[in-house]
């Protein structure tokens, strides 16, 4: 048993300074909302908690804890800084009075998803997920309507399932190798039966973070009801993290030299970028449509998990970050429509003539997550499909192969649904001219993303050379 | 110590437990019942995890499930506020009869 002193504590602490930070400062921010009941402040001082812990944030800071624990590797600090900028965005949601509850859970879900990162530790990866999941719940309530309860319980209610079948396999896990360390697992572990059951119920609890196919029905509803900016954290950051985390398991365990495995998981991902697909081509409400839409994405970014290799590693970070930048975009756009009360496809009709800037800002978004050039979309779907493509001849796994000609037909059905949104703004006709205007603050933030998301594609070498900086330990 | 009792007895009552909990989620329509059956999947792993964490001389698995028992706490705790606003709103807490979000 090793021995705790001060000494081993202050070095985890420097490890963890970036989740230090952010639990300091969702102390604070909760504290604060207790004594002044001016919004201002507490998205003054949530971007402050994230500016912080960005400023900590370092990609050369790797290592593993004295207790082995936590294990920090370049990815998951990569992960965090992007996390912490993307979520810094929220404050410019133009939207109705938050309450401070509101913020110190967008914190709340941050923390929980860097932790997942760096998790070597079963106790610590579930109190992590559990963080994650319980903000997420609570969050879902927070638009304070009759429907948004009605997804929340919905939501919790699968959570609390799949993370009960998910303990459940951990503690078969825990009791055939006798360690809690995930790292040290699979040295005394033999393959039997009930190593399989316990590491299908842990594999579940994963694949419902994420939202893969057996897991994916709280995602819709979840999405149309939740407050936008929540929405845009939530198919955000814990998604990342939570392939993250899946791929750490998977290489971990060494389930990756497993064909049957690396069958089922291709399998599930298949099945999740149709569900995604087909289903969001009969969707009118547009946060709906953009739920569908994601768990296409989820089901996109699962097959690098099963490359090994740099390649793997490159296209998956290229896929995020990308992924990242132009769903926080949309969520902005669905959520500056919603400020018209405008909730479904068919009630734009006519809006993209009378504010044509705002209209082709959201075309060019909506380009970018069909995956079509000149945007970033087109970057980062032609680098996962190439690596796919490679794995293929590496391999020459039949599934693998299926998987790409899957992927390429979402894309052509993703001009569908994407399209119907710039279809009714543009060429359909309002009844009457739409009062009011948008935000400028909103329409600004939108701008610099969708700039961000045609120079990404002009040029992509910036990305490269921070990728290519960094190597890519375990991938 | 409970060197005397045979491993294998503990690990059927656990599954029996877990079983208990599954059969109580899918049979139940209550959101109140399906609650419990997760209570009880999760005391199914608290089983195995404090059995087991005798051959650990760590006790890792004792500490988790002190943390398992405290995360259920705060996830019903969760779950009850949501459901005292569904029933506010709806008179029912039912979630087959929450059907206003469909596509």
């Amino acid at each position: 048993m090793m021995e705790l002193s001060l000494q081993h504590v202050i070095e985890e602490l420097t490890l963890l300074r970036f989740e230090t930070a952010l639990i300091v400062g969702s102390l604070v921010l909760l504290t604060a909302g207790m004594l002044s009941k001016d919004e201002v402040t507490y998205k003054v001082l949530f971007s402050i908690t994230l500016l912080i812990s960005l400023f900590l944030a370092d990609v050369r800071d790797i290592g593993t804890s004295t207790s082995g624990a936590i294990s920090i590797d370049s990815l998951s600090g990569i992960l965090k800084i992007l996390f912490a900028f993307i979520s810094l965005w929220i404050v410019f949601f133009h939207s109705t009075f938050r309450r401070y509850e509101h913020y110190f859970l967008l914190l709340s879900i941050v923390l929980g998803s860097s932790l997942m990162l760096s998790a070597n530790h079963l106790l610590l990866f579930y109190i992590a997920i559990e963080l994650t999941s319980l903000s997420s719940y609570l969050i879902t309530g927070f638009s304070f309507s009759r429907k948004g309860y009605e997804a929340a319980i919905k939501y919790l209610l699968f959570g609390g399932v799949s993370s009960a079948i998910m303990i459940y396999g951990i503690s078969i896990l825990y009791g055939l190798s006798g360690s809690m360390l995930i790292s040290d697992m699979v040295i005394n572990v033999q393959a039997g039966p009930f190593y399989h059951v316990g590491m299908i119920c842990l594999l579940g609890g994963l694949f419902f973070k994420v939202g893969l196919v057996p897991y994916h029905f709280w995602v819709p509803s979840t999405y149309q009801e939740a407050p936008t900016d929540a929405v845009a954290i939530l198919s955000i950051v814990p998604k990342i993290a939570g392939f993250a985390l899946l791929h750490r398991v998977l290489i971990s365990f060494e389930l990756l030299s497993d064909p049957i495995y690396r069958q089922v998981i291709a399998v599930l991902g298949i099945a999740t970028v149709l569900m995604g697909t087909f289903g969001a081509l009969r969707q009118d409400n547009i946060k709906r449509m953009i739920a569908y839409g994601a768990i296409a994405h989820s089901g996109l970014v699962l097959p690098t998990l099963l490359i090994q290799g740099e390649q793997g590693g490159l296209a998956f970070v290229w896929y995020v970050t990308i992924y990242a930048i132009m769903t926080m975009a949309i969520f902005m756009i669905a959520s500056m429509y919603e400020d018209f009360g405008i909730k479904d496809v068919k009630d734009m009709k006519g809006i993209g003539i009378q504010f044509p800037v705002m209209g082709a800002l959201t075309l060019l978004i909506l380009v970018a997550q069909i995956g079509l050039p000149p945007t970033a979309g087109f970057t980062a779907k032609f680098y996962l499909f190439s690596s796919i493509w490679n794995e293929y001849q590496a391999s020459g796994a039949t599934i693998i192969l299926i998987y790409l000609i899957v992927g390429l037909l979402s894309v052509v059905l993703a001009l569908f649904y994407y399209l119907k949104i710039p279809f009714h703004s543009f060429l359909g006709t309002a009844e009457s001219p739409y009062f009011g205007n948008f935000s400028i603050i909103s329409r600004s933030v939108v701008t610099i993303f969708t700039i961000m998301v045609l120079w990404i594609f002009l040029s992509p070498e910036f990305l490269n050379k921070i990728a290519f900086n960094i190597n890519f330990i375990g991938w | 110590m409970m060197e005397a009792i045979s491993p294998t007895y503990f690990v059927f009552l656990s599954l029996f437990i877990f079983c208990a909990g599954i059969a109580i989620i899918i049979i139940k329509r209550s959101a109140i019942f399906v609650l419990i059956g997760i209570e009880l999947m999760l005391n199914a792993a608290n089983l195995n995890l404090v059995y087991f964490s005798q051959y650990d001389p760590g006790m890792n698995g004792l500490m988790t499930s002190v943390f398992v028992v405290v995360l259920a706490a705060a996830e019903v705790a969760i779950a009850l506020a949501i459901l005292l606003n569904i029933f506010k709103h709806y008179k029912i807490t039912d979630p087959d009869e929450l059907t206003s979000l469909k596509n």
